[in-house]
Order: C-alpha cells, then structure tokens, then sequence
C-alpha cells in the first residue's frame, strides 16, 4: 500500500497550552477518500493544519506525499478550509485570474466546467456571495488544480442538497482517477457515502481507525450511533 | 509573474492615492512659497513676530532663502510625515489582513513561505521608494520650474536619507503586522514607536537614534552629505528586520 500521508505520534500544543492532539498515528493510503471525524474541538481541523503544513507539530512527525510539509506546505496538495474566505473586494473572475496565477497545476478549462455545474457568476463581487456560493467557488478552484492530494474541511457547509451531490460525486471522480481525498465533515452520511476509511479524534486521541463498515459491524449500530458512543464523555475505545 | 501579480493588485490603488498625495503636497509646496513669504512680510504680522521668541523669530525671517523654505516646510515636515504614513500604509495590513480574513489559507501550500513573504515585501518596499523619490524629485523638478535656487545635491541628499529611513519604518511596521496579526493594532504599534523615535530626536542624549532628525536633517544647508555611515546602519538594521520577521513567519503556526 502506497502512503499519501503518515502520521506518527504526532502532538501538538498550542502557546496558549492547549493541547490540540496527543500522539495520533495513522496512515492515509494514496487514491482513497479519507475522512478525519470528530465532535467540535477534536482536533481534526489542526490535524489537517499538520497534514499541509500549516502548523509546526509539536512532537511527532507528518510526511505528506513523501515529505514533510512543515513550513512550505505540500505544493502537489489543494487545501479548502473550513473559513471560504477570499477577498472580498474583487470579482470572482479577478479571482481565479490571481489564483491561477499562483496555484501549481491550475487548469482555467476545468474551472470554466465546475462554474458551469456549479452556477457561479463570474462578474459578481466575492463580498457579495452567500456562503454557499463561496464555497462553491472555493471548492472550484481547489478542485482545478491537477494535484496528488484534495484536502477538504467541511467541503459541503452551506450546499444545497443538489450542490452537494455533485462535490460527493467529484470527489468519487477524483479517488478512480487516482487521487487522495482527505475530508472532514460533520455530516455522517456523506461520510457513510464517499470514505474508504477514517479516523475519529475525541479530545486529541484517536478512538477509532478503520473503515466505515468495520465500524457498524463491531458496534452493530449505524454510523451516527457507533459516532455518538466513541465521542460522548467517559467513553473509551 | 505568480504571487507577485497578486501583491500588486492588492498595493495598486493605495499606491496610486500615495503617489498622487505625495506629488500633490510637493507642487502645493513650492507653489505657495511666495504668498507664505509675504504673508509673513505683512507689517501687521511683522509686528506679532515680535512678540514671540528671537530663534523662533530668526527661522521665520529665513524662510524667504527657498533652501531653508525648502528644509522647513518640506523636507524636514511634509515629506518626511508622508514618508512615515507610507510605511504604515504599506505595511500595517501586509500579513494582518490575511490572517485576519484567513485567506493565508489561500496562499500556503500553493505558494512557499519565502515566496509569500518576498512577494509581499518586494512591492511594499517598490512602493515606498517611489512613492518617497516622487516627493523629493517632484519638489525639485517644480522648483526649478518656478527658478527657485534649490541646490540639486540639498534635494537628493534629503531625498536618498528619507528612502533608506522609510525602508526602515516599513521593516517595523511589516513585523507588527505579522507578529500582532491584527490590522488596528499593527497600526497602533507603528504609531507608538514612531512617536517614540520622533522623542528619541529631541534630547541630546539620544539624538543620534532621532532617525526624523536625519532624514530631515539642518545639517544637509551646511553643507553635510548624505551620511553613508548612516544609510549602511539603516539599510542594515532594515535587512536584520525584515530577516527576523521571515524567521517568524517561517516557524509560525497559520
């Protein structure tokens, strides 16, 4: 099994003391859609901040695409954070002028399709978008980047159910192409959906590695119970 | 092209506004010498002159000799405040703003930490000098269309201190931008330490740290050069800056 990214007993403190996570290990394998899940202040968005080299870890190490992504990032990898924010002041069209710019591997053809199954207006201010409009945009741009690695916190925030079936099915197009998907969301059911396999953090520990299936097979509930029953307070796996 | 094209986008209008500011002020100067001087000539103001104190009174009398004219109310004043309004202008919002509104997110990864932080100090010092060789250059082109006596070398000597001092305000100004990573208080800072070297030129003791004091400096009407012993410790102390501030931004959490 090829490794996209490997995590070792990495732990990271922030200054103000917390302790965001505390020595996970995992390995993503390369072409697979993997989700990083958690309840709020697990610690899956730094997770994903160390995976790209956002964070310095504490203790620990990262390799991501065969590197370590601390301090300059992985530049064969496409980061949409959970905040969709870009400059608000210009267009959207200015936007994908600038970013194109500067993002490896953009294709401006590739762009022009998702705008298209994505509805985006091209002469309006990004300042004037709703949320989920900004994510569509967001998402636009990271997925017109011919990159090895998609990293997406919360990819579907604010999507209509119609939007939100075509980022699923191109992420499902990225993983048979080959791609690796790393995906964090609060909505089980896409993870249900899409993931290969996945991680649960609680409290900067991971409680669970694996698939999906094996998953509600040991619990023998559905997903959204097997969730609640690592996560809640007093519960160890 | 990359991030650089970006950067520029992003300086351009403050840019053109400083430009236009700056050369603005430079022409109003030089044009209202005259009427300044007259005004001063006046009897009744002639006679209110008495009343205030002798140095003060003697600086007033001066200012009809256009290189002091020149000293007093451009080089020494104007030029150097817009000078220092350029640093923070340029600066404050440099790396706040984009941690701020979390669009760094947008540029790590695509682009290196070097690559980002050059991009963004590259224009940002562009713009500081052009904007201040506009001032100094303008001034003097105008005075010298209104054959006003204004020795070349007075102009450029004021004109090269004041570059090399803005480079250094806009060093401090991009390392509270990043440390403090936040617009208002990057702000805020660049005001405090501004005032504070403005002080620092007042007393004798700590004169020689008034960096205003020398890109503004009397020194240069009597005749004094542009003080390479002094451009070599600022373009120092400016590349010290900028180094640390990368340093930290290298090694920081985003």
């Amino acid at each position: 099994m090829e490794k996209a990214v490997e995590v070792y007993k990495l732990t990271k403190v922030y200054d103000n003391k917390v302790k965001a996570l505390d020595e996970i290990s995992f390995v993503i394998p390369s072409g697979s859609i993997f989700a990083i899940l958690g309840p709020n202040g697990a610690g899956k968005t730094t997770t994903l901040k160390s995976i790209l080299g956002l964070i310095k870890p504490t203790s620990g190490k990262v390799t991501t695409l065969g590197i370590e992504p601390f301090p300059d990032g992985v530049k064969d990898a496409s980061f949409v954070p959970e905040e969709k924010e870009m400059y608000q002041w210009i267009t959207v069209s200015k936007m994908v002028d600038i970013f194109s710019s500067f993002a490896p591997n953009f294709s401006i053809d590739k762009f022009k399709k998702f705008a298209d199954k994505f509805e985006l207006t091209m002469d309006r201010k990004i300042g004037e978008l709703s949320q989920g409009n900004r994510t569509k945009l967001y998402m636009s741009l990271a997925f017109s980047q011919n990159v090895s690695l998609y990293v997406l916190d919360e990819p579907t925030w604010g999507l209509d159910p119609v939007m939100r079936k075509h980022v699923l099915d191109t992420i499902r197009e990225m993983a048979i192409d080959g791609k690796t998907v790393i995906y964090s969301s609060h909505i089980l059911s896409e993870v249900e959906e899409v993931c290969d396999g996945m991680v649960i953090l609680k409290s900067g520990k991971i409680v669970y590695t694996g698939t999906v299936d094996d998953l509600k097979d040991k619990t023998g509930n559905d997903l959204s119970d097997a969730f609640i029953n690592l996560t809640k307070d007093g519960e160890k796996k | 092209m990359s991030l650089y094209k970006k950067e520029l986008i992003f300086i351009k209008t403050r840019w053109i506004v400083m430009i236009i500011i700056m050369i603005g002020l430079a022409i109003l100067t030089v044009s209202i010498k005259d009427t300044l001087v007259n005004l001063i000539n006046m009897p009744a103001v002639q006679e209110q002159l008495k009343n205030i104190p002798k140095g003060l009174q003697s600086q007033i009398q001066k200012i009809s000799d256009f290189s002091y004219y020149s000293y007093s109310q451009w080089f020494d004043k104007t030029f150097i405040e817009i000078a220092a309004v350029l640093a923070i202008i340029f600066s404050f919002s440099a790396f706040s703003k984009e941690i701020e509104d979390r669009t760094i997110y947008i540029l790590h990864g695509r682009s290196t930490r070097l690559e980002i932080f050059s991009a963004k100090i590259f224009w940002g010092i562009i713009a500081c000098v052009i904007s201040v060789l506009a001032g100094g250059l303008v001034y003097l082109a105008v005075a010298d269309m209104l054959k006003y006596d204004l020795p070349v070398s007075q102009a450029l000597i004021w004109t090269i201190r004041t570059v090399f001092g803005t480079v250094f305000l806009y060093s401090i100004g991009i390392f509270f931008s990043l440390i403090l990573k936040d617009q208002i208080r990057a702000i805020l800072a660049d005001l405090a330490v501004f005032v504070g070297i403005y002080v620092l030129g007042i007393f004798a003791q700590t004169r020689f740290l008034g960096l205003f004091d020398y890109m503004g400096s009397i020194d240069v009407l009597r005749g004094s050069g542009v003080g390479v012993i002094q451009i070599v410790i600022l373009s120092l102390l400016s590349f010290l800056l900028l180094g640390f501030t990368y340093f930290k931004f290298k090694n920081m959490d985003i």
